[in-house]
């Protein structure tokens, strides 16, 4: 594969979404083809409204289909797949957790039933799949490295470490080059999950209106700008070449945890507004993890991967993006599910 | 154990009942009284359930586990108390040659019944759920507690090691009384999995074979006699009167690893025939493959020991493999 994607054909499930937009348009850029299945249409979106889809081969086909993403890996002679589609909010997991088993578990090894079944004989397709910083759970000693037990409890934490597990073991058993991705928190323009830190408090910055804390703001998370994310996926990718890195996991952040209060003091400095962020909740929301910290030294020293972005660059390039997207009105189109 | 007085008259469901470990479970909490109701949707021709009558004293609905309202419905429409969740995709081999099919089986068969579980609320059966030794992963030499990191790579791991953490998740998220069983080498009657090692073994000397060692013969497992693991799933469900057990993962074996070729001499024994088995792999300089689990939990905790030392249990196996293949139910 090379440093370029320009003979490329990457399928990209959740293109629709927040991080999976961001490595579509990369991937177009690069020279890549993009196939991207979908079950429903967010005309919202920042995929839509900035013109990534049209630039895109368009399934209408639910991952879960393992028939129908077979015949598009076939039809459309896809060697590489990034797998992002997934339920990713903590709240809606915790709510219903079968519809995420479903879309988190089920829809992984669907697809990579169907890369493996495709591959056949031949060459089957790389396979970069998005597993979470989640996975790990909780654990007294930080930062999280690769090695480090998956530990998860609640719902979308071990949707998340299932999809990991059942994608390796894909490598083990199937010979399938896959590897897994353990992203911190990633954030950036695009992100339309209102419910999550960055853009629920760019939207009541935006608005005019103190940000909302749900915990009491202590817990700390590693973060990532999306640019970054996107490289390091390209990264991921790239590293499959090798038979040596099938079945491989890979911790990326920025490395400099940063707690909730932090963050949202950043932004409203970057608002330039003179607020107080309204603190409300108890040190830890129910069924969440109080720390969260990947080690990123593994994609760093073998992929070298780096970020490029630092927590204030990114975050002041993210709130002037949900700057503009607002004034559009666009939000008022947007489901807003905590 | 007060599983006598429990069980008398209660709804409980057995998944898997066709398999090996069901079939023993079944006898057992039919002999307690219960009221057992099985999900099926083969029936194994030659199978202990079938050929010992145990059918007969159960109730059997034809649903496939795999559809979440037939799960739900088994559940509520029976009163059902307790579940035992054995049904599986059980051997490894198979579940590397097709993944998705285990995964389907093992991981969406277990999700169904526990949002069942989840949606019966205040009505919720308690749970035991089959994970396995195999969730500890390949890498580890010596002994596995409960705490042991799941470090499982292969597709049957996989889908053992994401049954145990997604039971877990909704006893520890929603309090579903579940727990999950993470069993030793369950051996016995009427196992007709011929891959495994008691099985296999077994059915070459009944014939008069030299048994054959796909290994070099040291690798060490501990095995757990059938009648043992049945207690250990009794008082695993009895736990779940009290829910701080919910969401508990229970070791259960002999604390005793033995080698393949101590094994295999055991049951040559057994069959008091004079063979030396046939070991065709070659010795691996300075590797120590020994794994086995820690069970001083579950006898602790709840007063559960292995009752059955190696020997008689391989007496047991083996008197139950000769009468069934003499009978030629078998093939």
């Amino acid at each position: 594969m090379g440093e370029g994607f320009g003979n490329t054909t990457a399928l990209v499930t959740g293109a629709q979404g927040f991080i999976g937009c961001w490595l579509a348009e990369r991937l177009l850029g690069e020279g890549a083809r993009v196939v991207v299945p979908r079950r429903s249409v967010e005309p919202r979106s920042r995929f839509m409204v900035e013109g990534i889809a049209e630039r895109c081969v368009l399934v209408d086909a639910d991952v879960l289909d393992q028939r129908a993403m077979e015949r598009t890996l076939a039809d459309h002679g896809v060697n590489l797949v990034f797998h992002l589609a997934a339920q990713p909010i903590v709240g809606i997991a915790n709510r219903s957790p079968y519809s995420t088993w479903e879309s988190n578990v089920r829809a992984t090894y669907s697809l990579l039933e169907a890369c493996r079944t495709v591959g056949g004989s031949g060459e089957p397709p790389r396979v970069v799949v998005a597993s979470s910083d989640h996975a790990y759970g909780d654990h007294e000693e930080l930062p999280h490295r690769e090695d480090f037990a998956l530990k998860a409890l609640y719902p979308y934490d071990v949707s998340k470490a299932c999809a990991d597990i059942v994608a390796r073991s894909y490598a083990d058993a199937a010979g399938l080059p896959v590897a897994v991705t353990r992203m911190a928190n990633t954030f950036g323009g695009g992100d339309l999950n209102w419910s999550r830190i960055v853009p629920d408090t760019a939207r009541a910055l935006i608005a005019g209106r103190p940000p909302v804390i749900r915990s009491d703001g202590t817990p700390e998370r590693d973060y990532l700008y999306v640019e970054d994310a996107v490289d390091a996926y390209l990264a991921v990718a790239r590293s499959l070449d090798d038979p040596a890195g099938h079945g491989a996991a890979w911790n990326v952040g920025m490395g400099t945890p940063v707690s909730v209060l932090g963050l949202v003091r950043i932004l409203i400095a970057i608002s330039g507004h003179d607020v107080e962020p309204d603190i409300r909740g108890p040190a830890v929301p129910p069924a969440e993890i109080d720390r969260l910290y990947p080690d990123s030294a593994a994609i760093r020293e073998r992929l070298g991967w780096a970020p490029a972005w630092n927590l204030e660059r990114g975050l002041e390039a993210t709130y002037r993006w949900y700057e503009r997207y607002l004034s559009g009105g666009a939000a008022a189109f947007v489901a807003d599910v905590a | 154990m007060s599983a006598d007085r429990d069980y008398k008259g209660t709804s409980v469901v057995v998944t898997g009942a066709h398999g090996f470990m069901g079939s023993w479970l079944v006898e057992r909490l039919l002999d307690l009284g219960a009221r057992v109701i099985i999900p099926r949707r083969t029936v194994a021709a030659g199978s202990r359930f079938v050929r010992e009558g145990l059918e007969q004293g159960c109730e059997m609905v034809d649903i496939d586990l795999l559809d979440p309202r037939s799960a739900l419905r088994i559940l509520n429409e029976g009163g059902v108390r307790v579940v035992f969740h054995l049904a599986a995709q059980t051997i490894v081999a198979t579940a590397s040659a097709s993944p998705m099919a285990t995964f389907d089986a093992n991981v969406r068969g277990t999700y169904n019944l526990l949002e069942a579980a989840r949606l019966l609320s205040d009505h919720a059966p308690r749970l035991v759920v089959a994970s396995s030794y195999h969730v500890y992963g390949p890498g580890i030499n010596g002994v596995c507690f409960e705490d042991t990191p799941l470090r499982a790579t292969s597709p049957y791991a996989a889908s053992k090691a994401c049954a145990d953490f997604v039971t877990r998740s909704y006893a520890g998220t929603y309090g579903v009384p579940a727990a999950v069983t993470r069993l030793a080498n369950v051996y016995g009657g009427g196992d007709l999995n011929w891959s495994r090692i008691v099985p296999d073994t077994v059915r070459a000397l009944t014939r008069g074979d030299r048994p054959v060692i796909a290994s070099d013969g040291t690798p060490e497992r501990d095995y757990l006699y059938v009648e043992d693991a049945v207690d250990a799933y009794l008082a695993i469900a009895d736990s779940l009167s009290d829910p701080a057990n919910y969401g508990r993962a229970w070791n259960a074996g002999c604390d005793l690893p033995v080698s393949v070729l101590q094994l295999v001499r055991a049951l040559i024994a057994a069959a008091g025939l004079d063979l030396e088995p046939e070991v065709r792999g070659t010795p691996v300089p300075g590797r120590v493959d020994r794994q086995y689990l820690d069970s001083s939990a579950i006898r602790d905790e709840l007063g559960w020991h292995a009752r059955w030392a190696l020997d008689d249990g391989l007496a047991a196996t083996y008197e139950w493999y000769g009468q069934a293949l003499r009978e030629a139910a078998l093939r």
